[in-house]
């Protein structure tokens, strides 16, 4: 087949498109564009504040693992007397702590 | 780019690019999600409004990576569907008339070389600049296509219709 017998059937192809229903409103994929322009906006606006809510995440988990280790004899001679409940509920504040921030920094 | 401009450009590009996009993707109810996805990312791209041609150079390219990234998300969704024995969903429209059957026989590649090539009348830079080709290569690229799909034309007993 040489360029021209193509460009043919390809011309054929082209006129079997022809009849294929109404074109999307080009004013509505103009305003979709606008909004999640915007949107794109917003989220390079807020992206050092998450950036930042983060960042006080990680110093706040970290100063907390580093001054329970440092004072680990403390707690653990405060801690031994109390029993399994008192492990317990340190262990279930922990979890609940944990699930607190990741609802907050999940928002 | 303004409203009035980009309608007008719309206007000017989308009856063709639909039909690429439908050839191309072989897949008719998604043709308009896709050119809708493909102006998107052409206006969030910010174009300059003066080069029309590469305007409608850029617009092709877009509408090319939206087909490829369709492509992707479907087959991994098929392997989900695979592994976990969900419903196939059933296969895309090839659309009507015996050519077109014959075209969608043809790899995606060649389908969208032949269109560009022979409809929109792309020269083989601007048609290696739109597939992400090498420009020396579309025209063997070419050659192979136009082979194969007069092979399938004969297969299916077209060849002898005059076109």
């Amino acid at each position: 087949m040489n360029e021209s017998e193509a460009a043919v059937w390809m011309g054929r192809l082209v006129e079997l498109s022809r009849s294929e229903g109404a074109l999307p409103d080009p004013v509505l994929i103009w305003w979709k564009a606008q909004f999640l322009e915007r949107q794109d906006a917003q989220v390079r606006v807020a992206r050092p504040i998450a950036v930042a809510q983060w960042l006080s995440l990680v110093v706040a988990v970290v100063t907390t693992i580093v001054l329970c280790a440092v004072n680990w004899p403390g707690i653990r001679g405060m801690l031994e007397p109390a029993g399994f409940a008192l492990w317990l509920a340190v262990a279930g504040g922990v979890i609940l702590t944990g699930l607190a921030l990741r609802f907050v920094f999940g928002e | 780019m303004d409203q009035g401009e980009f309608t007008a450009f719309y206007h000017e590009t989308a009856p063709a690019l639909r039909g690429y996009i439908r050839r191309v993707s072989g897949d008719g109810q998604a043709a308009d999600d896709l050119l809708q996805e493909a102006y998107l990312r052409f206006l969030r791209a910010k174009p300059a409004a003066e080069d029309r041609a590469a305007m409608k150079a850029y617009l092709y390219k877009t509408a090319t990576a939206a087909i490829y990234d369709r492509w992707r998300k479907q087959r991994c969704e098929r392997l989900w569907s695979l592994a976990f024995g969900f419903r196939e969903e059933p296969p895309p429209d090839p659309g009507t008339g015996d050519v077109t059957r014959c075209f969608q026989k043809l790899k995606p590649r060649e389908r969208a070389l032949l269109w560009l090539a022979y409809v929109e009348g792309y020269a083989h830079d601007e048609i290696a600049g739109t597939l992400d080709l090498k420009e020396k290569s579309v025209r063997v690229l070419l050659f192979r296509a136009r082979h194969n799909l007069e092979r399938i034309l004969r297969q299916n007993g077209l060849s002898e219709v005059q076109p």
